[in-house]
């Protein structure tokens, strides 16, 4: 799995990804790992078909007992279905997730990591010296969501939300917008299901100072590129895919 | 060394990439070093000939635990891999026994019998997978005694580049500061390859009780 330092100050960020052991019918996915003093978290670890990869990639920069916190932004497979591994790899850390999916997230299995809810306002966690916030980012798409903001570093981890559907291989960071566009809007269209919360998300989140916005599939945006963003998503009609289609058929 | 027991083979498995992972960072530190000790080498002429061929040696050394490591490391990904595939097959046979006993429990008993034979297909799986475990595992032991060996023959340049550096005359100072970090690049990829040596014994030891 590649591995990328998007941060390297006195905290980093790193994003695996673009996993060649992969099976060709999973979606790709990032997974990020924030460090900060001898502690660390991952961000929306993977599922379960990834999980050797992810370990075997995360563990020449860190040891074990340093990952002390996971996030799972929702509760989906590709978000954390690998929990139920982790649970043994990392016996004592403290997953930070949605309270409302407490009761599904379980299901893949939790015995030995402890469980923190995050409310529906958000809430922010020390990591070290780094405080991460919690943003809420609820129906975007699942209805119990969060993404994660480090003002330090000044990047925002925000899941599906700047997802794009491409080819193994991708590079990490959107170099030409407008053709990006291209690769978003199908995903985003079908998998937002809000426009209200979208207009609300876009809002709140032009106040924060962002330099990357790194969502969960696909490349991260940087720069200018944020803002563009913002622009095309405020712009977007989503939870229209499958209207469109159906009346395609009629 | 000793390391801790009764963790679950997958983990014990990428503590080894963990371990290969660091050999392969030193080794590249070791390539930049060696641009270094060349520079210096033809700074210094006549005065270090006898240098200049060891700079060449450490490079090719240095590619060559490179390209040996990402060998190993993906040999240990295989091993890996199906340590967490024997993970949730093990996971699912005591599954499926929890379902069987509950069937037998249960007033019409004929569902166990059903339930047993979807068993017999994992634990048929189980097997395979185990033997496949056993022998990547072997593959494994035998690839880092091949890189063991090879980062002893570092060592080995090491004491020549500091023999030579002696005879540097002005440069003397230079050059055996480059046999200095050698020698402690070597020390470093020896620690590593032998906590991944050991790692590797506790697995086996892990897999031979499972």
């Amino acid at each position: 799995m590649k591995c990328t330092t998007i941060y390297e100050g006195l905290h980093q960020w790193m994003v695996f990804g673009r996993d060649p052991d992969k099976p060709d019918e999973i979606i790709d996915s990032n997974q990020f790992l924030v460090k900060s003093g001898d502690r660390a978290i991952l961000l929306d670890p993977g599922g379960i078909e990834i999980f050797s990869s992810m370990l075997a990639s995360v563990v020449p920069y860190i040891t074990l007992d340093q990952i002390t916190d996971l996030f799972a932004s929702h509760q989906d497979p590709d978000i954390i279905s690998s929990l139920g591994l982790w649970d043994d790899a990392l016996p004592k850390a403290c997953l930070h997730a949605p309270w409302l999916w407490e009761g599904f997230i379980r299901h893949y299995g939790m015995k030995k990591i402890t469980f923190s809810p995050i409310p529906d306002e958000g809430c922010t966690i020390r990591l070290g010296d780094t405080p991460l916030q919690f943003v809420p980012a609820h129906y975007l798409h699942s209805s119990g969501n969060y993404h994660v903001y480090d003002a330090k570093a000044k990047i925002l981890m925000s899941g599906d939300v700047g997802a794009a559907l491409e080819p193994p291989g991708s590079p990490m960071f959107v170099e030409d917008f407008d053709a990006h566009t291209e690769k978003m809007r199908y995903f985003h269209q079908r998998w937002m299901p809000s426009n209200d919360a979208k207009q609300d998300w876009v809002h709140r989140v032009r106040k924060l100072d962002i330099e990357i916005l790194a969502p969960q599939h696909g490349r991260l945006f940087q720069g200018e590129n944020v803002g563009r963003f913002l622009d095309w998503f405020e712009r977007l009609d989503v939870g229209v895919a499958v209207k469109r289609s159906a009346a395609a058929l009629s | 060394m000793a390391k801790e027991r009764s963790q679950a083979e997958f983990v014990l498995a990428a503590h080894i990439v963990g371990e290969l992972g660091e050999v392969t960072r030193i080794a590249r530190e070791m390539t930049l070093e060696v641009c270094n000790a060349k520079a210096v080498a033809t700074r210094a002429g006549e005065q270090a000939r006898g240098f200049q061929p060891i700079t060449d040696f450490i490079e090719e050394s240095a590619f060559d635990i490179m390209r040996q490591v990402k060998e190993i490391h993906r040999e240990a990904m295989r091993v890996s891999q199906s340590a967490v595939a024997k993970y949730r097959t093990q996971d699912a046979i005591t599954r499926y026994q929890r379902a069987k006993e509950k069937a037998e429990e249960a007033e019409h008993t004929e569902g166990a019998a059903h339930i047993e034979v979807a068993m017999a297909d994992v634990r048929q799986s189980m097997r395979e997978t185990s033997a496949e475990l056993v022998s990547q595992v072997k593959v494994l032991g035998q690839r880092m005694e091949d890189i063991a060996k090879h980062v002893r023959s570092v060592n080995v340049i090491a004491v020549s580049s500091r023999v030579e550096a002696s005879r540097a005359a002005e440069y003397r100072q230079s050059l055996e500061g480059v046999a200095d970090n050698l020698e402690a690049a070597s020390t470093a990829m020896r620690t590593c390859v032998s906590a991944s040596q050991s790692w590797l014994e506790v697995f086996s030891q892990e897999e031979a009780t499972r």
